[in-house]
């Protein structure tokens, strides 16, 4: 079975479900016209969509003609939310929302998905085994996976496979490589607490603003000095907020940061490291200082040398040889590694770079678009990878 | 041409040569006597050389009978200011110098390969440059062999070095980074004294210098791409004269790593500009001193390749393994840096005969049988890359 040809045929529907998501993008958790237009198109292709109460995203589940007892299921997962995001693409089919813009693709995803629905329903016959079909709300939160997981949607799954289209990657490039892809993703809070006084006075206060500061630079000695320089890590402080006015010493100091690497074990070494840092810089100045560390996103590892083999035997049997091309790993996150905590899994990016065409922003950027011939060849890999998967499991 | 069965017979050549250069091990740009007796050795097997770099390197060439392309192999063979502490009964006989980074092996290896290749010269295509190389620890040899006229002609080249962290009869041949590019830095702030009751008549050298060195760490934490290994070290500081003394002068020493050459330039500029702009915000005066020791060790893709298909060759077909890149430097890469080459890490780490200790360690040694084949391996390389 090769899907390169369906595919082609599909392009048409797949582009207009595109621009139809990306002209009606809805924040996480809000996804409620995004999931009612899912489920709506999914029913009309002879689906019967399961949907999670109080919730959105949805799924279903194509049972395979030659599904014999015993037979494998595989995932699909494709995420459905936009971000907070003024569009400036001038796009004839920009955000009707204001301030909301899929900026990150997951319109192509939901398209890309949609078609590989429509082109699996078509060849069910010839499917060894079952598709599930998973439309994931709330990625960008970094745990939307997390409920859907909860909520046992892996059950009975054997595997699963998810892609992601990349703004700096050109198109028809597609990347489905073995080991370290994307960071695990953790997120911390520290407040310092001194005590304000008149700013003509500091001595009379302790300043938590400078405590902030004098945390924020030691912080920096953890990358710099405490890890092996072999071993990716990103530690960032994004948010800084400290104190009320010019002339008083602040009593009160917020960060907010997030760390991001790639061994399991040595991440669970991290918030101790910080800790130590901040309380011990704090308690230095004369201030107290608390973090709190929550763990979102493990890393995303395709370690499952099988499913790898099969995505990228895939892509050449759909595109050939040159289709792979190698994109570096990224210290970015995301949450698809819920469902890779669970199952055997492998993560791939499709290229939607096109500098011809003008489409050069990356992901989150305002002026984010793809080209839009991707999103077929993505749907196709979609679909041959579930064939494929079944296929050599049954 | 079969390099396993003639090299046989060189079994205990190898290990004799390894013993001796072992007993008497020399510190960098003082090898003379190693020369010395590097020369003898191909004196007596009838291999052509010459003085080559720093006056003690030794550049020797072997013409094949057969045409083709011209491979440099280097060994080096500089010991280390360590004491001996192995106890070995061919150990060190100048206190306070030891091989502890296996230059001996190479030196031994390197002659071993001279008997093999002259030994099968009928066959040979090409040409092969032997470089004997000093003063690698000190990043100075293969510069000056380089000068010297070492790669004129050359098309390629190949090293070895014993590896403490790979199995005995395995090697590492990995394309791409393999040792870091170093640097070091020397940077003087000079501020003004003043009575430490006083400061504000003086110009606080000490304050400058602790400032530069924690702006110094946001060079790796934030400005250089995670994915790419970095490291900025201050290793030494220096400020003022008496406790009681606003210090008027200040100092700090460091170094650089890094497996990337434009992030070997990146980690230099970025340095330099938080020395200035530091400096400027204390009102302190600021001059660096900027030495390039080594560039990246970046193995070539295709000499890997054949590197490793020549190990397959002569140490078996699961002699490659994978190891990490290290953040030590290696001068081989200005070799590396004008003809494509590769750096082989040859397995000598064996429990069995306690050679587990790490490199530059007082206790180092190594599995002694990994020698011949690290001798085979150079001269299956030569045969095999001058024959293409």
């Amino acid at each position: 079975m090769n899907f390169k040809n369906a595919a082609e045929a599909a392009a048409s529907y797949i582009i207009e479900q595109r621009r139809w998501f990306h002209q009606h993008p809805e924040l996480s958790w809000q996804e409620y016209h995004t999931t009612d237009k899912i489920a709506e198109e999914l029913t009309a292709m002879g689906y019967e969509v399961q949907r999670f109460e109080g919730k959105t995203g949805c799924c279903a589940l194509l049972r395979g003609g030659k599904a014999a007892e015993g037979c494998k299921t595989v995932a699909l997962r494709a995420d459905i939310d936009a971000l907070p995001v003024e569009e400036k693409t001038c796009l004839p089919f920009a955000s009707e929302n204001d301030g909301v813009m899929h900026a990150c693709g997951h319109d192509g995803h939901i398209s890309m998905l949609l078609g590989a629905a429509k082109m699996l329903m078509d060849s069910k016959d010839e499917l060894y085994g079952n598709v599930k079909l998973i439309f994931q709300a709330a990625e960008e939160t970094c745990h939307g996976a997390e409920y859907y997981v909860d909520a046992g949607v892996l059950d009975g799954v054997d595997a699963i496979m998810g892609q992601h289209i990349w703004g700096t990657m050109e198109s028809p490039y597609m990347s489905f490589q073995a080991g370290r892809r994307m960071a695990s993703c953790d997120n911390f809070t520290i407040k310092v607490d001194g005590a304000s006084t008149h700013g003509t006075t500091p001595h009379l206060g302790a300043d938590a603003l400078m405590g902030a500061a004098s945390i924020l630079m030691n912080l920096q000695t953890f990358v710099s000095r405490n890890n092996n320089p072999l071993n990716p890590l990103v530690v960032t402080v994004g948010e800084m907020h400290a104190g009320q006015r010019f002339n008083i010493i602040a009593n009160h100091a917020e960060m907010y940061g997030t760390v991001r690497t790639f061994d399991p074990k040595f991440r669970l070494e991290i918030e101790a490291n910080l800790r130590r840092i901040v309380e011990n810089t704090a308690a230095a100045l004369g201030l107290t200082a608390s973090v709190s560390y929550e763990y979102f996103c493990s890393p995303i590892i395709n370690d499952d040398d099988q499913l790898t083999d099969i995505a990228r035997k895939a892509a050449v049997s759909l595109y050939g040889e040159e289709a792979l091309a190698d994109l570096p790993m990224m210290m970015s996150s995301e949450d698809f590694s819920y469902f890779a905590d669970k199952v055997p899994s492998v993560f791939g990016f499709i290229g939607s770079r096109n500098e011809a065409a003008g489409l050069t922003a990356s992901n989150h950027n305002d002026r984010y678009s793809v080209d839009e011939s991707c999103l077929h060849r993505g749907a196709a890999m979609y679909a041959q990878f579930a064939a494929d998967f079944l296929e050599a499991n049954a | 041409m079969d390099i396993k069965s003639i090299a046989a017979k060189y079994e205990s050549y190898v290990i004799e040569m390894r013993r001796h250069f072992h007993a008497h091990p020399e510190v960098s740009l003082h090898e003379v006597e190693t020369g010395k007796r590097i020369r003898e050795e191909l004196t007596k097997m009838g291999v052509e050389w010459r003085d080559c770099g720093t006056g003690n390197g030794v550049l020797a060439t072997i013409r094949g009978a057969k045409p083709g392309k011209t491979i440099l192999l280097r060994g080096d063979m500089d010991g280390l200011a360590v004491n001996e502490e192995t106890g070995a009964e061919y150990a060190s006989q100048n206190p306070g110098v030891m091989h502890a980074c296996g230059h001996d092996c190479h030196t031994a290896m390197m002659l071993t390969a001279a008997q093999i290749l002259k030994d099968m010269k009928d066959e040979l295509c090409g040409t092969v440059v032997l470089a004997y190389q000093p003063a690698e620890e000190v990043a100075v040899g293969a510069k000056d062999m380089i000068a010297d006229g070492a790669l004129d002609g050359v098309d390629g080249c190949f090293g070895i070095h014993v590896w403490a962290d790979v199995e005995s009869g395995k090697v590492s041949l990995e394309a791409g980074p393999r040792m870091a590019a170093a640097d070091q830095f020397m940077i003087r702030v000079k501020g003004k004294g003043s009575h430490g009751a006083a400061p504000h008549q003086g110009l606080d050298a000490a304050v400058a210098v602790a400032a530069m060195v924690a702006n110094l760490q946001t060079i790796v934490s934030r400005e250089i791409d995670p994915a790419q290994p970095a490291v900025v070290t201050v290793g030494r500081l220096e400020a003022g004269t008496r406790w009681n003394v606003v210090a008027e002068y200040g100092s700090v020493e460091g170094t650089a790593r890094c497996f990337n050459a434009d992030v070997q330039e990146h980690l230099k500029s970025s340095i330099e500009r938080i020395m200035k702009a530091t400096a400027e915000s204390y009102r302190v005066q600021a001059e660096m001193e900027w030495i390039t020791l080594v560039p990246p060790t970046i193995n070539d893709a295709h000499m890997s390749d054949l590197a490793a298909g020549a190990a397959r060759k002569v140490m078996g077909e699961d002699a490659p393994v994978l190891s990490e890149k290290t953040s030590g430097g290696e001068d081989f890469a200005y070799f590396m840096e004008k003809v494509p080459g590769a750096i082989a890490l040859l397995g000598i780490r064996n429990e069995a005969c306690g050679a587990t200790w790490p490199q530059h360690s007082g206790h180092f040694c190594v599995d002694e049988s990994a020698l011949l084949k690290g001798a085979m391996l150079y001269a299956q390389m030569a045969a095999d890359f001058n024959a293409e």
